[in-house]
């Protein structure tokens, strides 16, 4: 954290004097900058609400619960506490939903246990698969996403199974 | 999208309507209201740090910047645009720090890039990559670990491991399925 915090002014003051020596007209690039990103956001708006909508949905409508049903036999075969399979499905899906489920494992089974562990694991090692790939490709013209969003998913499930075993070994 | 966006919609609808059909209006509504919510605040992640983008652009640092990466990122994504190799490090070396007001946007505008020259591939791998996770210190979880006044040591070293884990699989199965 500490090297972070010194890394990242001095890079901003480098960019500054940088472009100040090449005589760049800073003011005026900057706000071309900070137009393109509320430019950005408007490209981008009917990804986040279709990807939040889903999300909603998937979790109001109960069919999250019965994935919950279905899948928590599989689960527990591959040695996965039951603690953590909440916050492993609902990851993909919704950034702030699976943050709350990560608080409340902590607060519920302790932050330094094993279900802790594996929870902290299964959220640092994944990204919210559907936001990032419906955001990535807002501005592509093909925008076949299937291959892209069933590897990420796969490979995050198996590194989730993988960090719980290894989990073991420190608890 | 097109596929996945209406089949969990029709799933999830047609399900509620067996539980209690009267969620679907609430949460096109509370959906909404979170979409904007989180727009107006993207606002205030990406608008300094694209002012800052362009000037590493315009004043020319970029172009040092993607000469360090060209040789890994064009080998890895079959690409030779300059253009998008200086976007991807610029993605990478943001997700790794954390700085997501500087990833997301290069990330969309190397997806740009890479969709202009019909890179299929490049822009799997991209995606996966971004899904899988290159963050090196995971700050959200270090915040709410000091919120239980948890030390963080044990849990950056196993989640930089199983993200690793996720990341090369990842590169893998994008590279095994092309």
């Amino acid at each position: 954290m500490n090297a972070l915090s010194y890394i990242l002014p001095l890079f901003v003051i480098a960019i500054l004097i940088v472009s100040l020596v090449k005589k760049v007209e800073v003011y005026k690039v900057f706000s071309l900058g900070v137009t393109s990103a509320l430019k950005l956001i408007f490209t981008i708006f009917p990804a986040i609400l279709a990807v939040l909508l889903m999300s909603e949905l998937f979790e109001k409508s109960g069919l999250y619960d019965l994935f919950l049903k279905v899948f928590s036999p599989i689960l527990k075969g591959l040695g996965i506490p039951s603690e953590v399979y909440k916050l492993l499905i609902l990851k993909p899906f919704s950034g702030s939903g699976s943050l709350a489920l990560l608080d409340e494992v902590y607060s519920k089974f302790g932050a330094g246990g094993y279900a802790g562990l594996c929870a902290s694991c299964i959220f640092g090692a994944s990204e919210t698969a559907f936001y990032v790939t419906a955001v990535y490709y807002s501005k592509c013209k093909n925008k076949k996403a299937t291959k892209a969003v069933v590897i990420s998913l796969i490979a995050t499930f198996l590194s989730a199974v993988f960090a719980c075993f290894i989990c073991r070994f420190f608890t | 999208m097109n596929l996945i966006f209406p089949i969990v919609l029709t799933l999830s609808i047609a399900f509620s309507l067996i539980f209690n059909p009267s969620i679907m209006l609430t949460a096109f509504q509370s959906a909404t209201e979170k979409a904007v919510e989180l727009s107006i605040s993207l606002i205030a992640v990406y608008a300094v740090w694209q002012g800052l983008s362009y000037l590493l652009e315009v004043s020319g640092i970029s172009k040092k910047i993607s000469k360090i990466f060209y040789k890994p990122v064009s080998k890895l994504f079959k690409t030779s645009s300059e253009q998008a190799i200086y976007q991807i490090s610029l993605n990478f070396t943001a997700n790794a720090l954390g700085l997501s007001g500087v990833a997301t946007p290069a990330g969309i505008e190397s997806m740009r890039l890479l969709d202009e020259e019909n890179n299929e591939h490049g822009k799997t791998l991209l995606t996966v990559i971004a899904c899988t996770s290159i963050q090196i210190l995971p700050i959200t979880v270090i915040q709410l670990l000091a919120k239980y006044g948890q030390s963080p040591n044990l849990t950056i070293v196993l989640t930089l491991i199983s993200t690793t884990f996720s990341t090369a699989l990842g590169i893998i199965l994008a590279k095994v399925f092309k």
